[in-house]
């Protein structure tokens, strides 16, 4: 917002932003503004389009907002020119002059980096990502926050949130999606002393909203938790975030002080007889202490290993004591609809599943990032619409939702939407938000394999189904990718997933099959092209590839031998080229590079994929 | 206190709150295995061979953790939880880096407690050494000298000394020594049971199955055709290698257990085996393998049989062999027939239609052959025997042989050279190229037949005819003695079961698992600490009175040298091989050790404990230990380290066993149940004090 009537300039400064440079960029605009006298730096949190960073969003003194995207430090002296008029009359001049000399270069680049404002979908979880500044309790203030918590101790009973929280038809968006407001209920009704923990543990490769919302928003994830322990009559609350999460963890804590400090926090929670103290605990970064009793494990000091559930935490958790435990997202929908009521909420989304999502989109896919959609929205709408659709030349072949513990769905299910109910029933989950797009050069085995590492690797190790099952498992995987697949191979996986799924302690052995069976399920003839002719579909599997440059096609541009990193392409201009296969690493670099469909990708003696053949326009651009 | 009520296998059952589903079950005395489970201690739900099916639950539940609770429906035991259990368990004998039993044992075919019996040898335990030889060996005398001792061939001091343990002079010398002891140690017959059992055949398999019928106290009679008993041990098996006094002592000890011996009876002419069945109730048939295979060469009829030979000489008489004779054939009874013929004062020679290599008979056979002056010639097949005009000469054509293709038994088959025939003159030819089943009144009394021999249940050893079992050759075709011993004490198992009206099910044979090296640094880790040592030489007789008569050659070892012999063991196998949860429950659930083959631990053995031996190897992630050593508030205990595959159990900070666990090491070892943490107890590398592994403790 700009109050004040300044013109604004927020630099997203969340993890996503700095690791694309953000933070000379955010530099370089303090020292403009500070030389123009006017307008205002502001560092703030994700605001989804990681694809695009370092994003600079501008608002005008009107309210009227534009992003410039991959903002480099070189770009920003134009870029505050475009918005500014400078006080100082010298300042002006010599702005004016660099302004004219850069028109026909700069000026061109800075048009590019302009991008028109983007979702038109509304936000609740990520409302003030990117627009807020994180380290600023004001700013957070100004943005609303608190006023959700001030509303429960002024105008709510306990109940009549939980309540609430029931009627918006919040489930829980770690992945499983019990519903909220039932788990209110039942650590309402337990006995004190009891605890509210809020599970900052995000842990599914390439899943990252959690962290950004805590990195961008601290405040309304504290707030939702202070709403959530109030409710359900909890003084004590515990932030249980990764250490590879340095600057959450660091936010959050900053957060915590400044809410402290004034009073949203502490002995007398906003001048009212309530107490709240909260804190925050690092966790080690094993994945499986995302697992409610392994994180209380963990949080008790004990190695984090989950046991039996009943009892549930919400009866015996941490020290014993009734213990409700609610993911980051869920907690950052508690605020908003305190503020806007659970009508508002349920108002978006399916028969089953309301409000919003958040999607950490990745794979092959335009724009990747951080998107929040409403429930319902069919798989289609999200890779076409929000994520741009697969790159040119390639074909949607599949989604991978909920990560490790997900599934993939195949592009034919692609009208299915996001709700808990309809994405188990393909085999998928909704899971915690991580969503890969994959197209026909991706291999299902292999990918099945690489989410099957990742589980096989984070097993605690105590079931035995999980610990050697999910081994075997991935010992058949890496055969079949190798070619060295047998008979049984096949029955064996099928058999082991069941058992593993069906005999384990805890949601990471459980689900850990989930990739295989699904893939299984919609993708069998490839696993059996591994198995029966050693032939990988996608061309992906090193072991059962090779590359081949088409003669007709090749026009001896040597682009392909010049990414080659093995030299397995000899440099000759304007010759076919050919590629020594004994060197040849299956890298994928030559099919890459190729822009004249000569490069193919063959397997079991099959060609599977071809490079794309562009226009000389395609080219130019 | 408060109760909840549920149903268990459709019974209902009440237990107080707070109970478990497995302690439910198991009041309703309802068997569930488990191996993580310790009675006493906090469950962790780890194994999963616990699990149970809750009506309406997705997932299996492990029980031993499952509160029980009011209307809960379960379910014990399934097709669906067999396969469950039997799958858990294969997965944690793939990950096992262990071994039931030691190498030798594994190849011995009766499954001799090898490492047990020379532990109590080098303890200077006779007796108790005696004890466990019997419970797998009748004959364990004649067997330590006439068996080719594939366990020598499996010891692992082969792969590491160049030589095995001396297993078969060690069992001979403890056999030795009982029969010479004022009170030797000697089976017992069990309280008469009032069953009768035939057995037909006083060889190797008959004289087992009666030495262990007869402890079970059933009444035995064997019958046989020959004058004297031991079959082919004392008529195919020259004195030179088995004395008849050491023969007769041990058929002796049968023989004192009551058995009743009807010799110079022979099936077909003398009974019937209707009659036996009519006047037994069970009848064992172990009739051996009495026919010479033929030669199948022109004027065969001119040769001696191989057996035949043998059994004169046995029976004391001095056959005329003239000055120089031929032995046709590779095997055992060839170099038998050779080295008797060279006793008797001929020149032998042993014509062998493959090389060396191929030769089935044992090393030491050919080697003293050789030594005794007997000539070997290879790739030698006959073709024509002819007399040389009226005399007593003989002419044997031959004809020069070469290898060709593997034949079905993996040896190179021999093939004719052409035009290499050659003539060979002598005075006696002696066929010994195998022996063959007599099929013809088996078949007649309507027994199943395969091409061996009789048709038998492979696990019971029952024939096609109700009550009626056999074994050994008859079975199997000449084979090696300690496989009808072996059938013997099968055969009497099943027996008993069949006269106890027990399911007849042969014997409990627990599942096991071999461990097999992954490289040489397992390898190594394996033989770590372990001092080489030379096997302890076996005196021998003299060359002169070795050609000069029929005593035995191998001397035996004195009580001095066999001590120091059974400190070569290196104890392999494992401690807990009896009283393993995962043996047993892989024998129950029919588990197939080697399934889900695939990376394994390695194996690794701490022995820094004064008090017990820590093989992680064997780890099965009970958490037993860890639980017991927390609640026994050892200082350091142990704590689960890693993630995923290849989590272990440790003592925190890398300390040592012994600093880990100060007082609760014994009942870690009690608790553990596998052979990962097991007392140190029965080894004899531990009597040879050889200082390697508790040097380490300090």
């Amino acid at each position: 917002m700009s109050g004040s009537g300044e013109v604004e300039f927020r630099v997203g400064l969340a993890s996503c932003g700095v690791a694309n440079g953000a933070r000379p960029v955010h530099e370089a605009i303090e020292a403009a503004v500070r030389e123009a006298g006017r307008g205002a730096a502001r560092a703030v949190g994700c605001g989804g389009m990681c694809h695009r960073e370092p994003l600079v969003e501008v608002v005008d003194a009107d309210g009227r907002g534009v992003v410039y995207t991959h903002v480099t430090p070189e770009l920003v002296p134009g870029l505050v020119r475009r918005h500014l008029r400078p006080k100082g009359l010298l300042t002006r001049a010599r702005w004016l002059a660099a302004g004219l000399a850069e028109r026909g270069n700069g000026g061109s680049a800075l048009h590019a980096a302009a991008t028109e404002e983007t979702s038109a979908a509304p936000r609740i979880v990520l409302e003030n990502c990117g627009r807020v500044d994180p380290l600023s309790l004001d700013d957070a203030l100004a943005h609303g926050a608190y006023e959700g918590l001030r509303a429960c101790l002024e105008r709510f009973t306990p109940d009549e949130v939980v309540e609430t929280i029931s009627a918006s038809g919040l489930r829980g968006r770690g992945g499983a999606g019990f519903p909220t407001g039932r788990k209110w209920s039942l650590a309402r009704a337990q006995a004190a002393p009891k605890y509210v923990i809020c599970n900052g543990d995000e842990g599914d490769p390439g899943a990252f909203m959690d962290r950004l919302v805590l990195e961008s928003d601290p405040h309304r994830v504290v707030e939702g938790l202070a709403i959530a322990a109030w409710a359900m009559g909890a003084e004590e609350g515990l932030f249980y975030i990764r250490a590879e999460y340095p600057q959450a963890v660091r936010r959050v804590r900053e957060a915590i002080r400044e809410a402290e400090a004034r009073g949203f926090l502490g002995e007398r929670v906003l001048d009212h007889d309530v107490r709240l103290r909260f804190e925050v605990r690092e966790g080690a970064g094993a994945f499986v202490c995302g697992e409610e009793t392994a994180l209380i494990a963990s949080l008790e000091g004990s190695r984090g290993m989950p046991r039996l559930r009943p009892p549930y935490p919400v009866e015996k958790g941490y020290r014993g004591r009734p213990t409700a435990i609610n993911n980051v997202e869920t907690l950052a929908c508690v605020p908003w609809i305190v503020r806007h009521g659970a009508e508002a909420f349920a108002a978006l989304g399916t028969d089953s599943s309301k409000g919003t999502k958040v999607f950490a989109l990745a794979g092959k896919v335009r724009h990747g990032g951080l998107i929040e959609v409403p429930m319902g929205v069919s798989i289609h709408t999200i890779v076409e619409e929000l994520g741009g659709g697969v790159p040119k030349g390639r074909t949607l072949k599949a989604v991978q939702l909920g990560g490790p513990s997900g599934g993939c769905l195949p592009a034919s299910l692609g009208d299915t939407p996001v709700d808990y109910e309809a994405l188990r029933e393909t085999g998928a989950i909704m899971g915690s938000g991580g969503l890969v797009v994959l197209d026909d050069r991706d291999c299902m085995v292999d990918m099945a394999r690489f989410f099957l590492r990742f589980t096989c690797h984070e097993s605690c190790g105590k079931c035995t189904f999980c610990r050697i099952g999910t081994q075997r498992m991935l010992e058949i995987l890496d055969r079949l990718c190798e070619g060295e697949g047998r008979e049984e191979d096949l029955a064996n996986l099928e058999e082991l997933a069941d058992r593993v799924s069906r005999t384990s302690l805890c949601g990471l052995g459980q689900t850990a099959p989930n990739p295989v069976l699904t893939s299984l399920r919609y993708f069998r003839e490839e696993f059996e092209a591994h198995v029966q002719e050693k032939r990988c579909p996608a061309g992906r599997c090193a072991a059962l590839t090779d590359y081949r440059i088409n003669d007709a096609a090749c026009i001896g541009c040597t682009m392909c031998a010049q990414v080659c990193p093995v030299n397995a392409i000899a440099y000759r201009p304007h010759e076919p080229h050919s590629i020594d296969l004994d060197l040849c690493t299956r890298c994928n670099m030559c099919f890459e590079v190729c822009e004249d469909g000569a490069v193919e990708v063959i397997s079991g003696g099959e060609v599977c994929a071809t490079s794309p053949r562009m226009s000389a326009a395609e080219k130019a651009s | 206190m408060a109760t909840v009520r549920l149903k268990i296998d459709g019974r209902e059952v009440t237990v107080e709150q707070g109970k478990t589903v497995l302690d439910a079950a198991r009041s309703l005395g309802i068997s569930i295995p488990t191996l993580c489970h310790i009675e006493g201690l906090e469950p962790v739900a780890a194994c999963f061979l616990c699990c149970v099916q809750v009506e309406g639950a997705r997932t299996l539940s492990p029980s031993c953790a499952l509160p029980a609770a009011n209307g809960m429906v379960v379910t014990t035991d399934s097709d669906d939880i067999r396969a469950a259990r039997r799958t858990a368990l294969e997965l944690l004998l793939s990950d096992h880096a262990g071994e039931c039993i030691a190498p030798c044992a594994a190849r011995c075919p009766a499954g001799l407690d090898v490492p047990g019996f020379v532990y109590e040898i080098a303890a200077g335990q006779n007796d108790q050494a005696m004890k466990t030889i019997f419970d797998r060996l009748s004959l364990p005398g004649t067997l330590g000298r006439v068996c080719p001792r594939l366990c020598e061939q499996g010891c692992r001091r082969c792969d590491y000394d160049h030589e095995g343990l001396a297993i078969g002079a060690l069992h001979r010398h403890a056999t030795d020594r009982n029969q010479a002891a004022d009170e030797p140690a000697l089976p017992r017959a069990g309280e008469a049971s009032g069953k009768r059992v035939a057995i037909v055949g006083a060889g190797p398999a008959g004289l087992t199955a009666a030495f262990y019928l007869l402890q079970h106290g059933h009444a035995c009679t064997l019958f046989d055709a020959h004058p004297k008993a031991g079959g082919m041990l004392r008529y195919g098996i020259p004195e030179y290698r088995l004395p008849r006094a050491a023969l007769d002592a041990e058929i002796d000890v049968v023989d004192r257990l009551g058995a009743t011996f009807r010799m110079s009876t022979r099936w077909g002419s003398d009974f019937s085996l209707t009659e036996l069945r009519r006047d037994h109730d069970a009848v064992f048939l172990g009739i051996g393998a009495q026919l010479s295979s033929r030669l199948r060469c022109e004027g065969e009829d001119l040769a001696y049989s191989g057996i035949e030979f043998l059994r004169r000489v046995a029976e004391g008489e001095s056959p005329d062999l003239g000055h120089s004779v031929v032995v046709i054939g590779g095997g055992n009874t060839a170099m038998d027939s050779a080295r008797t013929a060279r006793r008797l004062g001929a020149e032998v020679r042993v014509l062998y239609r493959r090389t060396r290599t191929e030769m089935p008979c044992l090393m030491e056979e050919v080697e003293g052959a050789e030594e005794e002056g007997v000539g070997l010639e290879f790739l030698v097949a006959p073709v024509r025997l002819a007399r040389q005009g009226n005399g007593h000469a003989l002419t044997l054509v031959c004809q020069r042989m070469e290898l060709g293709e593997e034949d079905d038994s993996g040896r190179r088959r021999p093939v004719p050279i052409p035009d290499s025939e050659f003539e060979v003159r002598c005075d006696t030819v002696i066929a010994a190229v195998g022996q063959a089943v007599d099929r013809s009144l088996a078949e007649h009394e309507g027994l199943e037949l395969t091409g061996w021999g009789l048709a038998v249940d492979e696990k019971t050893l029952a024939t096609n005819l109700p009550g009626v079992f056999a074994g050994g050759d008859a079975v199997l075709g000449a084979d090696l003695a300690v496989r009808a011993v072996a059938a013997g004490r099968i055969a009497a198992t099943s027996i008993d079961q069949h006269l106890t009206g027990q399911p007849v099910t042969g014997p409990e044979e627990l599942a096991a698992i071999a461990l097999r090296p992954v490289d040489d640094e397992e390898q190594a880790a394996i033989f770590r600490d372990i001092e080489k040592a030379e096997r302890v030489p076996t005196p021998t007789l003299g060359m002169e009175q070795r050609l000069s008569s029929f005593e035995e050659i191998d001397q035996g070892l004195g009580d001095e040298q066999a001590r120091a012999e059974a400190l070569r063991c290196l104890s392999c196998g494992c401690a807990k091989a009896g009283g393993c949860g995962l043996r047993r429950w892989a024998t129950v659930y029919l588990a197939d050790p080697y399934r889900f083959l695939g990376r394994r631990r390695r194996f690794a053995r701490d022995d820094t404990h004064p008090e017990v031996v820590y093989e992680p190897g064997k780890c099965i992630m009970c958490d037993a230990c860890v639980r017991i050593a927390a609640e026994a508030s050892e200082e350091l205990g142990l704590s689960i380290t890693g993630r995923g595959f290849d989590v272990s159990v440790a003592v925190p900070f890398d300390a040592s066993m012994s600093d880990g666990l100060r007082h609760a090491a014994r009942r870690c070892a009690e608790a553990c149940p596998t052979g990962a943490i097991a007392l140190r107890t029965g080894r004899a590398c531990d009597l040879a004090g050889c200082g390697g592994c508790s040097a380490e403790t300090t």
